[in-house]
């Protein structure tokens, strides 16, 4: 079968990927809680929502893993998640990024197979403008990014980009 | 009717990278596109551009390294280079030490978040679009 073609893949640094479920509609708990954590400057590194399920409501997304404590005693806190909501907290996860999919979701599917042959798990994905997200175990991305090396074309010279610091948000910005 | 100018993005965010190119390309400048300095370096020899869009903080190699190899090179030094910089971000690495766009040899620079309106009047006025 011929091979895929894709232009890159870009990892994540090691991540925590938090589940928020319930049967209420999720539209104000997202605007709650993306709020709460930015007024704590803590980056979302990964967001997904599911509003529109006739069973229960899904909000999911990922923070560094050195804010997982900061991150759950805020949610923890009285008053953030309503009543019957529930909260599921996976840590060392870690996003492989593909891009660009110009379109073409037949690599998500791919992907989905490349990995599930090789027992990789994939806890989240997501779409953009031109990328591809999966959240899976951060100790299995290095397996992961050779998983999807052996199953796609990738430009020669484009080892996968990896992240050399992290982004943390300024008390002061600095102005032209 | 399709304009010559070619402008290579360059950025490790992907979707920054197809932002910028859907408007220059709205604007009907060819648009080449590298995700980190090495990648971008080989789209620079493969074809020259005739403005590069570079972003500051990316692995393997970063806008300011790269911005200092062109504008020391004989053969690229007349490249404009827009730096893109993330200037209210405070960095944990001493690799990245935060410097102000024009104190390096880039020709001009604008600011992340990055208001994609400004950045082609920038273009526009570098490569003598109107």
């Amino acid at each position: 079968m011929e091979k895929l073609k894709i232009g890159g893949l870009k990892q994540s640094l090691e991540l925590c990927q938090f589940d928020l479920k319930g049967r209420n509609s999720s539209e104000k708990i997202v605007s709650r809680v993306t709020k709460l954590l930015a007024s704590h400057k803590i980056n979302i590194d990964f967001l997904t929502c599911n509003p529109n399920s006739t069973r229960y409501h899904q909000f999911t997304f990922c923070v560094s893993q050195d804010k997982v404590f900061d991150t759950s005693k805020l949610l923890k806190a009285k008053g953030v998640l309503p009543t019957g909501w529930e909260m599921d907290c996976r840590e060392h996860v870690g996003i492989l990024t593909v891009f660009p999919h110009q379109s073409a979701l037949n690599i998500v599917g791919a992907i989905m197979i490349a990995w599930a042959t090789h027992s990789i798990p994939m806890y989240g994905l997501s779409t953009s403008l031109s990328a591809v997200s999966f959240v899976t175990d951060y100790r299995l991305i290095e397996k992961s990014v050779e998983v999807i090396q052996d199953s796609f074309l990738l430009p020669e010279n484009r080892s996968p980009l990896k992240p050399e610091l992290r982004y943390y948000q300024s008390d002061t910005v600095k102005g032209r | 009717m399709a304009n010559e100018k070619l402008i290579l993005v360059v950025d490790d965010d992907p979707d920054l990278v197809e932002a910028i190119s859907m408007k220059l390309e709205s604007r009907n400048y060819r648009v080449g596109k590298a995700y980190d300095g090495i990648e971008a370096w080989d789209k620079v020899q493969e074809e020259r551009p005739d403005l590069i869009i570079l972003d500051v903080m990316m692995p393997r190699k970063n806008g300011y390294e790269l911005c200092d190899e062109l504008k020391k090179n004989p053969e690229y030094q007349d490249i404009t280079i827009v730096l893109l910089t993330a200037v209210g971000s405070a960095v944990t690495s001493t690799r990245y030490t935060h410097q102000d766009g024009m104190s390096t040899l880039a020709d001009d620079y604008i600011a992340k978040p990055i208001d994609l309106d400004k950045l082609i009047s920038m273009v526009d006025e570098f490569t003598g679009q109107s």
